[in-house]
């Protein structure tokens, strides 16, 4: 493994991406504890103004985390006192803080990415490994559908369910499915085509090996051979490939959002503040930092998984190289 | 190849066969119907309704109804533009996204081959290093996020364009880079990698040794051979590009199909939205067929059967 980082590390630019990605993380992981505004605070004698930082006193962003988690509360205020961090990156027509809203949108936006691309590869991957192993018409009518399913504009198909789903909020909520669950399975649901490939040639090539053989012969099961001689030697691909499918689920999310298709307000993701800061772009006030912000972070993130998880396919395994 | 175009199609009926059954069972399995309005409405009103759009039949017999009027082009009664068939509507905004999916396509292109190509015939030089930097930041950036920045600089800061509409030749211009731009980068790494990869040939040598200039044999000789994966990306890119336009439609308010796509998912109307992911579904599936059709074209190594579908 650390052969492995260190390979990554000496690529010009991965680590740069690494810290870029860390720092993005850090920002969303820490939003509550961080001293900014709360991020739905109306504030509209200050509305619309550009980035304009002030450290100042704190309003009730301190006292409502206090409310919800007073450990974080507690630590907050050890850390940097009765003071809040306001305006930083401006704010937007309401007044609402745009670092805030920009470092809880990340909260949502990367937590769908990683809980729908989990869901991904436990689809992809159990299909994968069914067809592979089981080989012959199993495997032959498994990758068939997902021959079909490839040739499906599957965004289309994910706003129609959406959109259905929608009709039964409440249904679904008395179940305890709230939106963001919706989002994650939807998601994750149409996104382990790739993977369920990859995993499929991986598994046709492992099968034949000779370990394999050799474990057949000492007896073993097909159960035994899955969980014991083939998903371990899967892991390498399946992370390399779940670095990727991060990005690309994260992209989704905002585009859904964007819509106004997926997470709803007063609830934050960087495809929200994307739309709004375009809604609130008007000859009268152009407010480039609605637009900007949330953008970068948006676009930092993306450009950092892709670097990462290309950086991290051609060194676990430099036969993938395209 | 008669038989393997003909065995394509037969999967492309398959595709949209299953998706439109798909999506019906989901649209209709609703316990809601359309006209749940916030006003109750007289039960006779009601069944007149449903009986008008033919919701009040089993499941099954509306199913196999739609179905044969799928087949004869007729995609059923808008349910909220009560006025409108899908068909009409469709008729309506389809030559007007074409237009634009066409324009981000030749953008992808204009831009994306000569990038590729100057990257590839400059290999290892800054000029090298900066296209491929752009090109991997335009893959990273959203075409929401383009958008905006397109419309602040381009509308705001310079007023060089219009915000918003469709109908002159200056408002395609920005949702067209928007949506061509991230597919532009693409097609530049693909069109580089593909050309270094020719470069090294040896009847790429005997091309030069016999005096040839370096456009000359860039664009004479290299260029098809190297075209090849630019080509297989195409199927894919025209799918991201039809779904890029759901949101570039919207960002400037162009009534196309992906306007209506979206608006129908938040009006409920049903028959509009079956009928628009089916439309897509068949322009997906009957582009890729052309793209997989050009490809035997360009190369005649690779040979067309029948079964590779």
């Amino acid at each position: 493994m650390s052969r492995v980082a260190t390979r990554l590390l000496r690529r010009p630019g991965t680590a740069a991406m690494a810290g870029l990605l860390v720092a993005v993380v850090l920002l969303a992981v820490l939003a509550p504890v961080l001293p900014l505004p709360h991020y739905a605070r109306l504030d509209a004698a200050r509305g619309g103004t550009g980035p304009a930082p002030a450290w100042r006193a704190a309003d009730d962003s301190l006292a409502a985390l206090r409310r919800d988690a007073p450990a974080a509360a507690a630590l907050r205020e050890r850390v940097f006192g009765d003071r809040e961090l306001a305006g930083a990156l401006g704010t937007d027509a309401l007044g609402r803080d745009v670092l805030a809203r920009v470092a809880w949108g990340g909260r949502v936006s990367l937590m769908v990415g990683l809980i729908a691309s989990l869901v991904s590869v436990v689809i992809g991957v159990s299909w994968g490994l069914i067809a592979g192993f089981a080989g012959g018409r199993v495997d032959q009518l498994m990758m068939r559908a997902v021959d079909v399913l490839f040739s499906v504009p599957l965004l289309f198909v994910v706003i129609l369910i959406v959109a259905v789903l929608r009709e039964r909020a409440l249904q679904l909520a008395a179940i305890g499915v709230t939106r963001l669950v919706v989002l994650y399975l939807v998601i994750g649901a149409v996104s382990w085509l790739t993977m369920a490939r990859i995993v499929r040639g991986q598994v046709l090539s492992l099968r034949e090996r000779e370990f394999v053989g050799a474990a057949r012969a000492l007896g073993a099961g097909p159960a035994r051979i899955v969980t014991r001689h083939i998903l371990p030697n899967l892991w390498g691909t399946v992370i390399v490939y779940l670095t990727l499918t991060v990005p690309r689920v994260i992209l989704l999310e905002a585009f859904l959002s964007f819509l106004g298709l997926g997470v709803e307000p007063p609830g934050v993701s960087w495809g929200i503040l994307a739309a709004e800061g375009l809604e609130q772009l008007t000859a009268i006030s152009v407010a480039w930092w609605l637009v900007v912000f949330p953008g970068a972070a948006l676009a930092v993130t993306l450009l950092a998984l892709n670097a990462l998880g290309d950086a991290l396919r051609d060194a676990l395994d430099p036969r993938l190289l395209a | 190849m008669t038989r393997f175009v003909l065995v394509r199609l037969l999967w492309v009926l398959l595709t949209v066969w299953l998706v439109v059954s798909g999506s019906f069972v989901l649209v209709r399995s609703l316990p809601g119907g359309p006209f749940d309005d916030a006003r109750a409405l007289d039960p006779v009103i009601r069944a007149n309704l449903a009986a008008a759009y033919d919701l009040d039949a089993p499941l099954g017999a509306q199913y196999l109804r739609y179905l044969s009027r799928v087949a004869r082009f007729d995609l059923g009664p808008s349910l909220k533009y009560r006025d409108f068939s899908v068909t009409e509507i469709v008729a309506e905004s389809l030559p007007v996204s074409a237009l634009l999916g066409s324009c981000a396509l030749a953008v992808a292109l204009l831009v994306g081959l000569p990038a590729g190509a100057l990257a590839a015939s400059r290999r290892g030089s800054w000029v090298d290093s900066a296209v491929m930097g752009a090109a991997t930041l335009g893959l990273a950036l959203p075409n929401f996020v383009l958008a905006g920045l397109l419309v602040l600089l381009f509308v705001f800061h310079w007023a060089l364009f219009p915000v918003s509409g469709s109908g002159s030749l200056r408002q395609l211009v920005l949702p067209s880079i928007a949506l061509g731009l991230p597919f532009a980068a693409a097609i530049a790494r693909l069109f580089r990698a593909g050309l270094l990869e020719v470069l090294g040939e040896d009847w790429i040598r005997t091309a030069r040794a016999k005096g040839l200039s370096g456009a000359a044999v860039l664009w004479g000789h290299a260029a098809r051979p190297a075209l090849l994966p630019v080509v297989s990306f195409l199927g894919p890119a025209v799918a991201g590009i039809l779904s890029g336009s759901l949101v570039v439609e919207r960002v400037f308010a162009i009534a196309g199909m992906g306007s209506h796509f979206v608006e129908s998912a938040f009006n409920a109307d049903y028959n509009l939205a079956l009928g628009v992911v089916m439309v897509y579904t068949a322009l997906v599936a009957l582009l890729n067929l052309l793209v997989d059709l050009a490809y035997g074209l360009l190369d005649p190594r690779i040979e067309v059967a029948a079964g590779t579908a």
